[in-house]
C-alpha cells in the first residue's frame, strides 16, 4: 500500500523538533535542503544498499530485511523526503526482516516500524515508557 | 547429578552479543538501543544471553559475521532489580551449554507490544552500565 501524506504527516515534525538548531526557520530552503540531503543519505547508503547487497546483513542473528519490506519503507522515505518532513537520526535493521526509521530528541524516540508481514506502526516513547503506538498501513 | 541446569546468582555477568553490522550500538558516543535485545522470531521462550561464568568474552563474540560482535554485559542483580528475572537453559539445539540463559519475559511472542519495547528500552539502559566491549572482528578463516 502506498502511504499516504495524512497517514505519515505525524512523523516526527510535530514532535520532536530538531534538536540541533531551536531557533531555525525551518521553512528555510538550506534546512529544507539539508533535511531532504539526509533523507537521501538514508535513502542511498542504508535503504538501496541493503536491496542491492543481500549479504550486508551475513549475521548469524541477524534475518535480513526482505525486498518487499525494503521497498515499503523505500517508499515511505521517499514520500516523507518529498513531503518536507524531519529526516530520521537512524534508519536500522529490527534484526527479523523488519526495518525501523527513528527520531530522537533527548529521552523521546520517535519510531516508524516496517515489520517483517509489512505492517507498519508508529511508536512514540518517553524513556522506557510508551506513550503512542498506531499502525499505519 | 550430572546435566542440572547451574542457578544464577545476584552477582553474575551476563553477555549479549550484538552485530556491528546493525548500528545497534554506536561506540563513539557509546550509545547503546532498544533493538539490541528485540527477540528474533525464533526466540519463543525468551532471548538469550550467556553467563560469562562458564564463556569468555571471545567465546560469546564467535559466529559467522562479517563485520563481526560487540558484547553486551549485564548483572544479574541489575535485571532482578527491574523485574526481569533471568533463568539457565542449558539445553541448546546442539546439546547442553551451562553458558546458555534466557530472559524469559521478552520473548517472540510479545514482539508487537508495549512490554516488549519497554523492556528492550530497560535493557538498554541497563546494558550501558558495564561498558560494552569489541568490536570482536572474526577471523579471516571463519
Amino acid at each position: 500500500m502506498v502511504p499516504t501524506i495524512e497517514s505519515t504527516a505525524c512523523f516526527p515534525a510535530a514532535s520532536l523538533p530538531l534538536a540541533v538548531d531551536t531557533n531555525a526557520d525551518v521553512a528555510s530552503p538550506v534546512l529544507h535542503k539539508a533535511n531532504r540531503d539526509l533523507w537521501q543519505k538514508f535513502i542511498s547508503e542504508k535503504l538501496v544498499e541493503w536491496g542491492a547487497n543481500p549479504e550486508y546483513f551475513d549475521d548469524e542473528d541477524v534475518e535480513p530485511p526482505r525486498p518487499p519490506i525494503i521497498a515499503l519503507a523505500l517508499r515511505y522515505a521517499k514520500q516523507l523526503r518529498d513531503t518536507d518532513e524531519l529526516p530520521p537520526h537512524r534508519v536500522v535493521p529490527d534484526g527479523s526482516g523488519g526495518i525501523i526509521f527513528e527520531r530522537r530528541n533527548g529521552g523521546e524516540s520517535l519510531k516508524l516500524h516496517f515489520w517483517d508481514d509489512g505492517t507498519v506502526e508508529q511508536i512514540i516513547m518517553d524513556g522506557t515508557q510508551v506513550v503512542a503506538r498506531e499502525r499505519l498501513d | 547429578m550430572p546435566n542440572a541446569p547451574v542457578p544464577i546468582d545476584d552477582d553474575e555477568v551476563l553477555y549479549r552479543r550484538i552485530p556491528v553490522s546493525c548500528d545497534w550500538y554506536e561506540a563513539e558516543g557509546g550509545v547503546l538501543y532498544p533493538e539490541a535485545f528485540a527477540p528474533r522470531r525464533d526466540e519463543h521462550s525468551g532471548i538469550s544471553v550467556y553467563r560469562k561464568r562458564f564463556k569468555t568474552l571471545e567465546e560469546v563474540a564467535r559466529g559467522r559475521s562479517k563485520q563481526g560482535y560487540y558484547v553486551v554485559s549485564l548483572l544479574a542483580s541489575e535485571l532482578r532489580v527491574r523485574g526481569l528475572n533471568v533463568e539457565p537453559r542449558p539445553e541448546v539445539e546442539d546439546g547442553w551449554d551451562d553458558a546458555h540463559a534466557e530472559i524469559p519475559s521478552l520473548h517472540a511472542g510479545i514482539r508487537k507490544t508495549n512490554e516488549a519495547d519497554e523492556l528492550q528500552a530497560i535493557l538498554a539502559e541497563l546494558g550501558m552500565v558495564i561498558p560494552v566491549e569489541g568490536p570482536f572482528i572474526p577471523h579471516v578463516d571463519q
